[in-house]
């Protein structure tokens, strides 16, 4: 019995790669992204993870406007405040939107062709947060700007999928914003669903973070065409060692939602916090596995961060995925 | 019907000082520096709401890390919490921890903060200056606090009426982003002031219940509702949400001609939530209505 370790998304990028990543001609970037790609896979591998997910996103400046620069109808005005003095590129939908090249077909070449002894898992940013980040001047409702993005992100899977060929490929479909407007989950369900269908060969994952409510995502699990959930849970824990996870106890309501269907969902959990540089050792990590454990059968479980490393140096990033990967081993010991 | 432009709330930096406040987080560039540079912008943003025919504009804040942030620092006995998002925007701002309310800092002059660009809270212009402040009710909603309560408004009531006393303020822009089931707290802050309340969801009677004071406008969705309350009802007919131009919503307030004989127009939201290019358009296309 293994419980398999994966990585959520991104990873901090080197400085030869981040401090030059907008000014690289296209040769320059393409070396300097594979390089990078390399020495974090390297890092993974060494801290022991399952999945390496797509080799920490060195190809993605970040999740938003990655994408919507590849896509024809959306015009980027200037950045908008995250916070304090922190920006990001807000795209405005001005006409039709259309795919005009693919994403990640990049990344995943790179990858098939480098990686042979670990899986892969490649994130790609959900069609309704594109529709919740960006401004919409062209469409007539919410929902059909996010439909339109489901049309787009559907045809990069496609085109994703053709590359891998046979085998299975897993997606992880990011939706950060998923739950923000807790009256438009129906938009949720039926975005979500359209960007992932009528395709064979793929293992669907949906990452969800820094949710107020995960009830509202637990309550259309049944609807949605997904296998695997990968949460956070660890920014909302405790980091003093004891039985009681109260950052987990939504586990327990994943785990009754699970019990009415028969085909069962995967739970993939957040076991490290990537919003502080605590280190958590290892017997905090195995004691939040453990309290998993009492509602899931270790089948369904997969263990990750919170969400993307990004945010943490190298060092301390593959700090904590070791102490991940250290927990996991003393538990299936026991197993 | 005489209508009056209205530009309220945090207004969204230009590119200087982004790239100016991103080398004072990182040391490379000093308080006073950067306070000054504040100042610059801030008479720029005001020349460019004259040039463009804008009656009504409050500070732009640009010192602002959010609507609370300054304010909060300021107030001995509150300190900051997590990030946390911004109604349903993709937006955060640190959540106030109210412990106590005890007194108010030093905010008129040049001051160094931690975890904010240094003050003062506001860069006026003249005596008739419009000075801004988050609402009470929603600056206590979107805190953490202790112990919630008459004694609580009361101390922040206090706090506010001492804002208006270190500025000697006249005018005053209060701006509630959530929806508050009363306002009469506002009785209590100093009657010589003109307070411009900008209020957010449904209006309905309940909201004015007990209260005594008329204000000098009342911004909301419903200017029917609110005109019994104030001198003159303001509407919001600009989206902060939406970089498309609204061009026809002088249409839209053509409606009101007959009701009244003055109404001021603003946004739903302050500005900041659009890129600095697409506020300044929608400030030039609403400084072009009153004419």
């Amino acid at each position: 019995m293994n419980l398999i370790t994966q990585e959520i998304g991104s990873f901090r990028k080197p400085d030869y790669l981040s401090s030059r990543f907008k000014s690289l001609n296209s040769k320059e970037f393409l070396e300097n992204a594979e390089r990078a790609t390399l020495e974090t896979i390297d890092l993974f591998k060494k801290a022991g993870l399952d999945n390496i997910g797509i080799g920490g996103e060195m190809f993605r400046w970040e999740m938003y406007e990655h994408p919507v620069r590849k896509i024809n109808g959306i015009e980027i005005y200037g950045p908008v405040r995250s916070f304090d003095n922190r920006f990001y590129n807000k795209g405005s939908v001005i006409s039709e939107i259309e795919r005009k090249e693919s994403f990640h077909s990049d990344e995943i070449k790179f990858l098939k062709k480098n990686v042979k002894d670990r899986e892969i898992k490649v994130p790609i940013t959900g069609p309704y947060t594109l529709m919740d980040w960006s401004f919409n001047e062209h469409y007539r409702s919410r929902l059909d700007l996010a439909l339109a993005f489901s049309k787009i992100i559907n045809d990069e899977i496609r085109e994703l999928k053709n590359i891998w060929g046979e085998g299975k490929l897993q997606i992880q479909i990011d939706e950060p914003a998923a739950t923000t407007h807790p009256d438009e989950m129906d938009i949720v369900l039926e975005s979500v669903n359209e960007s992932i269908s009528n395709i064979d060969g793929i293992e669907t994952h949906l990452h969800v973070c820094y949710s107020t409510d995960y009830d509202l995502i637990f309550n259309i699990i049944p609807d949605l065409k997904i296998d695997v959930y990968n949460l956070e849970f660890a920014n909302r824990d405790k980091i003093n060692l004891g039985k009681d996870r109260p950052g987990y106890r939504d586990i327990k309501k994943f785990s009754q939602v699970n019990e009415t269907m028969s085909r069962k969902r995967s739970l993939g959990v957040g076991v490290t916090d990537v919003h502080i540089d605590f280190v958590e050792p290892v017997d905090l990590i195995r004691e939040r596995i453990e309290y998993s454990l009492k509602y899931l059968d270790p089948s369904l479980v997969r263990l990750n961060p919170d969400c993307g490393l990004r945010t943490r140096s190298r060092e301390v990033g593959f700090q904590k995925l070791k102490n991940m990967v250290d927990a996991k081993n003393e538990i299936i010991k026991n197993l | 019907m005489e209508i009056s432009s209205f530009i309220y709330g945090l207004y969204p930096r230009s590119e200087k000082v982004r790239k100016s406040l991103s080398r004072w987080e990182r040391n490379l560039t000093s308080d006073k520096e950067v306070s000054e540079l504040m100042y610059e912008e801030s008479q720029l943003y005001y020349k460019m709401c004259r040039v463009n025919g804008i009656e009504l504009c409050s500070d732009p804040l640009f010192n602002w890390y959010d609507i609370l942030r300054p304010l909060s620092l300021s107030i001995e006995g509150i300190s900051l919490g997590s990030l946390t998002r911004y109604k349903e925007t993709n937006t955060f701002y640190r959540m106030p921890i109210i412990n106590d309310i005890v007194s108010l800092g030093e905010i008129n002059e040049f001051r160094s903060l931690k975890d904010n660009p240094p003050l003062p809270l506001y860069h006026p212009v003249d005596s008739d200056y419009l000075y801004f402040l988050p609402g009470i009710e929603s600056f206590i909603k979107m805190s953490r606090v202790r112990e919630e309560g008459k004694q609580l408004r009361d101390k922040m009531v206090n706090i506010y009426n001492d804002v208006i006393k270190k500025y000697s303020i006249k005018s005053l822009v209060i701006y509630e982003p959530l929806n508050v089931k009363n306002i009469s707290i506002y009785d209590e802050i100093s009657p010589s002031v003109n307070i411009f309340l900008v209020v957010s969801g449904k209006v309905d009677e309940n909201m004015f219940s007990s209260l005594k004071r008329k204000f000098y406008s009342i911004v909301s969705e419903n200017p029917y509702t609110v005109s019994k309350y104030c001198k003159i009802p303001g509407i919001k007919v600009v989206d902060a949400f939406n970089t498309r131009l609204e061009r026809d919503a002088i249409e839209k307030m053509k409606k009101y001609k007959d009701d009244f004989d003055e109404i001021i127009v603003t946004s739903n939201e302050y500005l900041d939530f659009l890129p600095r290019v697409i506020a300044d358009r929608k400030v030039e296309m609403m400084g072009g209505w009153g004419r």
